[in-house]
């Protein structure tokens, strides 16, 4: 009996969120159906009871201490970074000075920039890997599991600074530390790793893929690819479902990362 | 009062009051949501990395969405990477202790009071036992109030998967209470 009804169309009907037809037929399924009837009298109780959870209220001081805390994160790294040119200073008062934004903008074009100039040249490189021969190397065959290796992925795709994902990873993980690199990543010297091997070589093309990827498609700038982005581009909608290890609907730069991994080929 | 897409033109152009009354707005909204989603020991340190995150980088949004769309989204992003980092720590137990500080509300009769705290900690406990994603779509739904275009957006998933995935919650919150009906039956 299920089967020949959507259940879900109850949920959607609930919410006001069905089209004229859909809210025809589960008006009758309602009518005719007394399970039917049951399950929404259940949802629309349950409604009622997550809509009845108390509310909660931060403090009065709380937009203070993030206003504080915002612009100490934008006057740290300005304070490293000004060479002088009087774009970024702080006022007597602690804050920052409204001219720090140009300083930071411009900033971030130079990164974009080198992100745009590190794919192009790493598109060279793969397709002269997939074309160009090579003699045997026992370092490329050689699985490359390292966490330290692929952390330095995560940190490259980290230091993006419109990818608010991977920024919150380090935010969370060294919320003072690491400031220079989150919001200035053209001054940090968290930076990829040189490529000092051919296994690293491959690495190095993964990462620049995956960076690419994400800055093509991820048009939202959460720093995740998600279906509706996906759908951009055939080749990573194909293969979306297995590339999704965790199922939930976006792909985030590891994951591209261990399908890339997996899937490109060694050299021979 | 300033709509947000004057406060954000303010606050770029070096006024942080301007991001501060931002703050001020939405504060309570996203706390509110993010202690469904964490739990109330983190969301407050959630909402405030998911402002500063904001304010550090507002300069690259893009307005294609409303703020609050994408402050949500960093701040449900920074709350699963937080999550994700200390699944292994969260038990079962801890679910129970969030789930059990609630306001009290003093003019209520003691019964009363005392039957609706029993039962706003049950839903919260259930709630804090669903998947990240269940929750996640059903704090959304039912206590932020947004239409599934919305929910779409934020969750960066197609209306269709809303729709399933929010009917899928709401069935799976519904066994949770069912469960917890069974193993602790109202007196």
């Amino acid at each position: 009996m299920k089967n020949e009804f959507p259940d879900e169309l109850i949920s959607a009907y609930l919410d006001g969120e069905v089209t004229a037809d859909e809210q025809a037929q589960v008006e009758q399924a309602l009518h005719d159906n007394a399970e039917y009837q049951h399950l929404f009298d259940e949802l629309r109780t349950l409604r009622s009871s997550l809509q009845s959870l108390p509310r909660c209220q931060l403090d009065a001081t709380f937009s203070e201490r993030v206003l504080r805390r915002a612009e100490r994160a934008m006057l740290e790294p300005a304070a490293v970074s000004d060479s002088g040119d009087g774009a970024v200073k702080h006022s007597t008062d602690g804050r920052a000075h409204p001219a720090s934004r140009p300083k930071r903008r411009m900033l971030s074009k130079r990164w974009y920039a080198a992100i745009g100039i590190s794919a192009a040249i790493a598109a060279v490189l793969v397709v002269a890997l997939f074309i160009m021969p090579k003699g045997p190397d026992p370092n490329t065959v050689k699985k490359d599991d390292s966490p330290d290796k692929k952390s330095a992925v995560v940190d490259a795709l980290k230091n993006q600074p419109d990818n608010p994902v991977t920024s919150n990873r380090a935010e969370g993980e060294g919320r003072n530390n690491d400031k220079n690199s989150e919001v200035f990543p053209d001054t940090s010297p968290k930076t990829k790793q040189p490529a000092d091997g051919n296994g690293q070589d491959k690495q190095a093309h993964i990462e620049d893929m995956v960076q690419k990827s994400i800055a093509r498609l991820d048009r939202d700038n959460d720093g995740l690819i998600s279906e509706h982005e996906a759908a951009d581009d055939k080749l990573i909608k194909d293969v979306f479902d297995q590339t999704d290890k965790d199922a939930n609907g976006k792909l985030d730069a590891d994951e591209i990362y261990e399908y890339l991994k997996a899937t490109l080929p060694t050299r021979k | 009062m300033k709509d947000d897409v004057q406060l954000i033109h303010e606050a770029l152009q070096g006024d942080s009051q301007a991001f501060g009354r931002l703050v001020l707005k939405y504060q309570d909204r996203l706390y509110n949501t993010m202690v469904h989603v964490v739990g109330t020991d983190e969301a407050e340190d959630v909402v405030q990395d998911a402002f500063v995150l904001a304010f550090v980088r507002l300069d690259t949004f893009q307005q294609n969405s409303a703020f609050y769309t994408w402050l949500y989204r960093i701040a449900f992003n920074t709350a699963i990477s937080r999550r994700r980092r200390r699944r292994a720590e969260l038990s079962v137990e801890q679910g129970r202790e969030l789930a059990g500080i609630e306001p009290v509300d003093q003019h209520d009769a003691p019964t009363e009071r005392l039957e609706r705290e029993e039962r706003v900690a049950q839903v919260r406990q259930a709630l804090s036992l669903l998947s990240e994603e269940h929750r996640a779509i059903l704090v959304l739904r039912e206590i932020e109030g947004c239409d599934y275009e919305t929910i779409s957006e934020m969750l960066g998933l197609p209306i269709g998967t809303v729709r399933s995935r929010l009917h899928r919650a709401r069935l799976q919150l519904r066994e949770q209470l069912k469960q917890m009906l069974e193993e602790h039956p109202a007196e």
